[in-house]
This record gives structure tokens, C-alpha cells and sequence, in this order.
């Protein structure tokens, strides 16, 4: 007890009434005072809020009790003071026990009290508690490793280049496939290693505009495919980082290598190729034959077997669409369909193809309203490709409407070609997967419709690639319109840079 | 009528065309052999050539180039025939005079034979 009042008087020498009331008030700080024997003597309300224990409970009593067991155990406390004792002060971050049992994560601040004669005297610990800040930290420790776990794991090579140019962030990835050399790395300059990969790829003005461009629109995401010069493939994609508040803070670049895969792509387009060849070889007799003997039984006026031959005869033909879309979306998707581009008169194929088509769908009429006054720069043949596949399109499903319309307008950019038709529509949440590979309108429904569902998928690429456009409207129950518009120019290289 | 070389070393489809091109009145020297074509083209004088342009063995671009590039045969007209697509680019690199892509209808093809004999 004597001991407990010699402490309380040297606190009272020691601070001012004033400050103690202040370190009374603060709630959130645990503010407690130790005899140089590690007796709790001064206990104020924050203590008490963190620890559990009134001021009453605590006196008198080995701060010991504020550790956990093994802690104790360990010496942990008494080292705790013995620092504190030898450099005045000491910071640490530890669990400590409530009076409930519980602990929490404390960052206590420990320093020693000295009398006039720097006698230690005691102790003065303020601590808070601190345990959500290290679950926060936790966490984000836990998903920075994540993060760079997952981007080093990544096939990418990955770089985060700052608002300046500085690179912020890359993985070992990017280091490989670029082969920067460690002292690049340390300049951390994203121009320069933009200079590295210029050297190493086979049109580097047109990566220097690609760049250039992307930093003087942040808003763009780009993708671009990049050949090197020792003949791999690098796929280069670039998007904005932009925090929640909409500030811009750099660049993300990812490059890929896809050599492999660009060559899997070249083979599967070649045997794709042969094996459209080869199929198309006995379809070629044999639709040879059977219209060879069509004519003979029209020549006898066998009606019924001439009727069955034509129907063998269309069989064949659908046959032969089914083995060229086939080749024609593996070589869409190697990059191999090149478009021969040229002028031409829209008008002309679209009279000519109407034609054919009516000659064979006599239960349809196949009305052309308007026409182009100007011609178009496209490829003529795939143009009649996706004419030929959206009239087809549009007697199949229209089965209980004979009526089609193909309506053609121009004005000083475009020529618009828009295909009606009074048919079974299609519903408004699919109207945007019609474009996309291997989707059909009948998909869904009870009703079936042949063709792999490559036709629209494949004129949407076709319309794209000779950079027109392609869209539909459309209502269930009462037909579909679908529109494409093709450029009466060439389009001129560079334009979309000012643009 | 006309006399007609067809090389395709498809031999159901060289047997086809021939019908074809009789039925149609024409004479026809079949060959499943492009290898020998040129000679052939050489000592047959024919008023068309219908080339198959992948044949086994064969580069048939280079045999168009080839007839077309020699003074006996430059006037012949090189009809190509095939299976594959791009049909007019390929025309194009083989100096070619048109061609008819398989499978074919067959009035599409006496159409685009007529329109070469007629010429000649």
C-alpha cells in the first residue's frame, strides 16, 4: 500500500492536472501508468473501455494481466519494461488480453518515468486498439500477394505505366518476352522500353502511332497484334486505369505471345482447306450427275422424278454452303480471308442474285425497291456472300410469308442495303447474339432451321471487314429488317488518328 | 463446236465433264495427268483448256503461266476450274483467262465454255 501512494505521489509531481484531465478524455487511448515494479497505479477511461477493467479492479495489480498467457509465459511483458528502462522509450505491436478473455491487436507506446536523479521510477503505456487496422492490412497484404501471385502466374507480361511515363509496376513475364536487360528495368521509363520493343517488330512506325495515340486519347482500349521480327506474334492490349473517382492514373499493357497459337490457327486453316477441297470434289460429280439426269427426265417429262432430282440437286447446293462457311470462319478467325476490293455497282449484283433466287423460291416475291446512285469499294464476291446468306435468311424464316423486300439507298459516304421480311421476327433479348458465331434465331424455340448459325456471324465480319456497317430491327411475330451499309470510298489510312 | 482439253486428276469428275461437253456436241481430250499438259496442249491445238489448278504433283498456276507464256499455246483460253476458293485472285496470278468454281451448275458452266468458243 505504501508502495501503491509513493507511485500516485510521483505521477501527481510528474504531470499536470491539466494534461490528466485531457488523457482522462480520450476514449479511444489507453492511457495507464506502472510503478517501477510493473504494478498498474494509473488507469484512465480509455483503458478501461479497452481493457474491460474499471480503475478499481486494476490498482495494485502486475500489468502481466494485460498479456496473453504465453506471452507471460515467454517474459514478453518484463522484456517489454527492461527496454523501456534502457532507451526511455519503446514501440512495439502485440496481442493483449481483455478482461473478458478476448484479445486485441495493441501498438502500445512504453516510456520509462525518471526521477530528478534519472532513477526510474515507473512507467507511463499508451496504447490503442488496433486490431481492425491489422485485419485491414491483413487483407490487403493478403490480396497485394494475390494480385502479384496471379500477375506473375499470368501468360501476359504486365505493365502499369503512371500519368508520366513511369512504370509503376511490370511482372517477370514482360521482362522474358521483351528481353529487358535488368539496367532498362531499374530506369523504369515506359518510353524506353517502348523504344526495346519498336526495334524488335517488323512495322515499328505503326506501333509508335498506335502508342502515341493511345496516351493522347486515355479513354481508348485497344488491342493490336504485333509482328517480330524473329516472325512471333505478340497480341498487345492497353486500357486506362482510372480510380472510383474518375482520376486517371496511367496505363495497364498487357502482351501475350501467341505465336503457338497463330500457328495452330495457320494448320487448322490448312486442313480446313484441304478438306473443303476434298469435299467439294465429290459433290462436284455428283451434282454434276444429278443434273444430268434431271434433264434427261425433263427431257421425257418425268415430272415427278425430275422434282426429286431438283430436291437432291438443293440438298447438294446447302451441302456446299455448309463446307465453304465452314472455311470461311476458320479462315476469319487465322486472318487469312482477305478481301479484294474493289468499285462496283451494288444495284447490278443485287437484280442479278434476285434473279437467281426467285427462279428458285417461286412461292416468294422478291420485291427491290430504290437504288444506289453511287457504286461501293468492297469485295464484290463476299458482298454477294452476305446478300445471298440474309436472302436466304429471310425465306427461312419468314416460312407463312411470301412477301421480302430489299430496299437500297445512298447518300454521299454510304450505300444502305436494308433486307424486309414479313417473318417470325426475333425476340428483343436476342436481337443482340445474332451477329455472334454459332447462335440461331430458332435456338430456344420448338421450330429448327438447318445451317451451323455461321451465316449472320459471318456477314457481320464479311460487312465489318470491308469497314461498312451491319444492324438489324426487328419484331417477334411480324418480320425483320436488317441493314448493311458499305463505303462508296476507300477509307483513308491515318484518319481515324485525327479523328 | 469446239475441241476441249480438261485436266483434273479427278478421274469422276474429268468422266462427268466429258458427258457434259459431248452431250453439248464438243470433242474432248480428258487428261488425269497435268504433268504432260503442256506437250499435250502443244500437239492437240485445243480451242480451250480447262485446268483444274490443284492437282497432285502439280503446280497448275505455273502450267497456266507456262501455256501463256509460250507462243503455241498463248491464244489458247485457260479456263480454271476448282474447288478452292478465291478463284479470282488466283486467275489473276495465273494469267489465266476465267474460271468456274466446283461444284458447278451445270449451265453456269456450258455458259462461261460458250462465251470462250464464241470468241475464238
Amino acid at each position: 500500500m505504501t508502495r501503491h501512494k509513493r507511485a500516485t505521489t510521483l505521477t501527481h509531481s510528474s504531470t499536470d492536472a491539466q494534461l490528466e484531465s485531457i488523457l482522462e478524455g480520450l476514449k479511444d487511448h489507453a492511457i495507464f501508468i506502472l510503478n517501477k515494479d510493473g504494478l498498474v497505479i494509473k488507469w484512465n477511461k480509455g483503458a478501461e473501455s479497452i481493457f474491460g477493467y474499471s480503475e478499481e479492479e486494476i490498482l495494485g495489480k502486475p500489468y502481466s494481466i494485460l498479456f496473453p498467457y504465453e506471452d507471460v509465459e515467454a517474459g514478453k511483458h518484463k522484456e517489454l519494461l527492461k527496454k523501456a528502462k534502457l532507451y526511455g522509450r519503446v514501440e512495439e505491436e502485440g496481442w493483449r488480453r481483455r478482461r473478458n478473455g478476448w484479445f486485441f491487436w495493441a501498438n502500445p507506446i512504453v516510456t520509462a518515468l525518471k526521477d530528478k536523479s534519472k532513477k526510474p521510477q515507473g512507467f507511463i503505456i499508451i496504447t490503442r486498439d488496433m486490431t481492425e487496422r491489422k485485419r485491414m492490412e491483413e487483407i490487403l497484404s493478403f490480396q497485394k500477394t494475390l494480385l502479384e501471385a496471379q500477375s506473375e502466374a499470368s501468360p501476359d507480361g504486365i505493365m502499369v505505366v503512371d500519368s508520366s511515363g513511369k512504370v509503376i509496376y511490370h511482372n517477370q513475364r514482360i521482362i522474358q518476352l521483351w528481353k529487358i536487360t535488368p539496367r532498362l528495368t531499374a530506369q523504369r521509363s515506359s518510353s524506353l522500353i517502348f523504344k526495346l520493343i519498336k526495334q524488335k517488330i517488323v512495322s515499328p512506325k505503326n506501333f509508335l502511332n498506335y502508342v502515341n495515340n493511345l496516351y493522347n486519347n486515355p479513354e481508348k482500349e485497344s488491342k493490336e497484334e504485333l509482328i517480330l521480327k524473329d516472325e512471333k506474334t505478340v497480341d498487345c492490349y492497353s486500357s486506362a486505369i482510372r480510380g472510383q473517382d474518375g482520376i486517371y492514373y496511367g496505363r495497364i499493357w498487357f502482351f501475350r505471345d501467341i505465336t503457338d497459337r497463330k500457328i495452330h490457327e495457320k494448320q487448322r486453316e490448312i486442313l480446313v482447306g484441304v478438306a473443303s477441297h476434298e469435299l467439294k470434289t465429290p459433290i462436284t460429280t455428283l451434282k454434276a450427275y444429278t443434273q444430268i439426269l434431271h434433264r434427261r427426265f425433263q427431257k421425257i417429262h418425268d415430272d415427278e422424278s425430275s422434282i426429286y432430282i431438283s430436291r437432291m440437286d438443293e440438298q447438294l447446293n446447302k451441302l456446299t454452303d455448309l463446307v465453304k462457311e465452314m472455311l470461311d470462319v476458320v479462315r476469319l478467325r487465322a486472318g487469312t480471308l482477305i478481301f479484294h476490293k474493289e468499285l462496283f455497282d451494288v444495284n447490278e449484283i443485287i437484280k442479278e442474285l434476285v434473279n437467281d433466287i426467285q427462279r428458285t423460291v417461286i412461292k416468294y416475291s422478291l420485291i427491290i425497291k430504290g437504288s444506289a446512285q453511287n457504286k461501293v469499294w468492297a469485295d464484290k464476291h463476299r458482298v454477294g456472300q452476305v446478300l445471298s446468306n440474309l436472302l436466304s435468311n429471310a425465306i427461312k424464316y419468314s416460312p407463312k410469308n411470301s412477301k421480302i423486300i430489299i430496299k437500297v439507298s445512298s447518300d454521299n459516304k454510304y450505300v444502305t442495303v436494308c433486307i424486309q421480311d414479313f417473318g417470325m421476327g426475333i425476340p428483343k433479348d436476342k436481337q443482340g447474339l445474332v451477329f455472334d458465331q454459332f447462335y440461331r434465331i430458332s435456338e430456344g424455340s420448338r421450330e429448327s432451321f438447318p445451317g451451323l448459325g455461321l451465316g449472320l456471324y459471318l456477314s457481320s465480319e464479311i460487312i465489318k471487314g470491308n469497314d461498312g456497317k451491319i444492324w438489324l430491327n426487328s419484331q417477334e411475330g411480324k418480320g425483320t429488317n436488317v441493314y448493311f451499309s458499305l463505303p462508296i470510298k476507300p477509307k483513308i489510312k491515318g484518319k481515324q488518328k485525327n479523328g | 463446236m469446239g475441241r476441249i482439253l480438261v485436266a483434273d486428276d479427278d478421274r469422276g469428275i474429268l468422266e462427268v465433264i466429258k458427258i457434259i461437253l459431248e452431250e453439248n456436241g464438243h470433242e474432248v481430250i480428258a487428261l488425269d495427268d497435268g504433268s504432260v499438259l503442256v506437250d499435250k496442249a502443244r500437239e492437240m491445238m485445243p480451242d480451250i483448256i480447262l485446268l483444274d489448278i490443284w492437282m497432285s504433283g502439280i503446280d497448275g498456276r505455273q502450267v497456266a503461266k507456262k501455256l501463256k507464256s509460250n507462243k503455241e499455246t498463248s491464244r489458247i483460253p485457260i479456263i480454271i476450274i476448282s474447288a478452292l476458293s478465291d478463284l479470282g485472285q488466283i486467275v489473276k496470278e495465273s494469267c489465266a483467262d476465267d474460271f468456274i468454281s466446283k461444284p458447278f451448275d451445270i449451265d453456269n458452266f456450258t455458259k462461261t465454255i460458250d462465251k470462250y468458243l464464241k470468241d475464238a
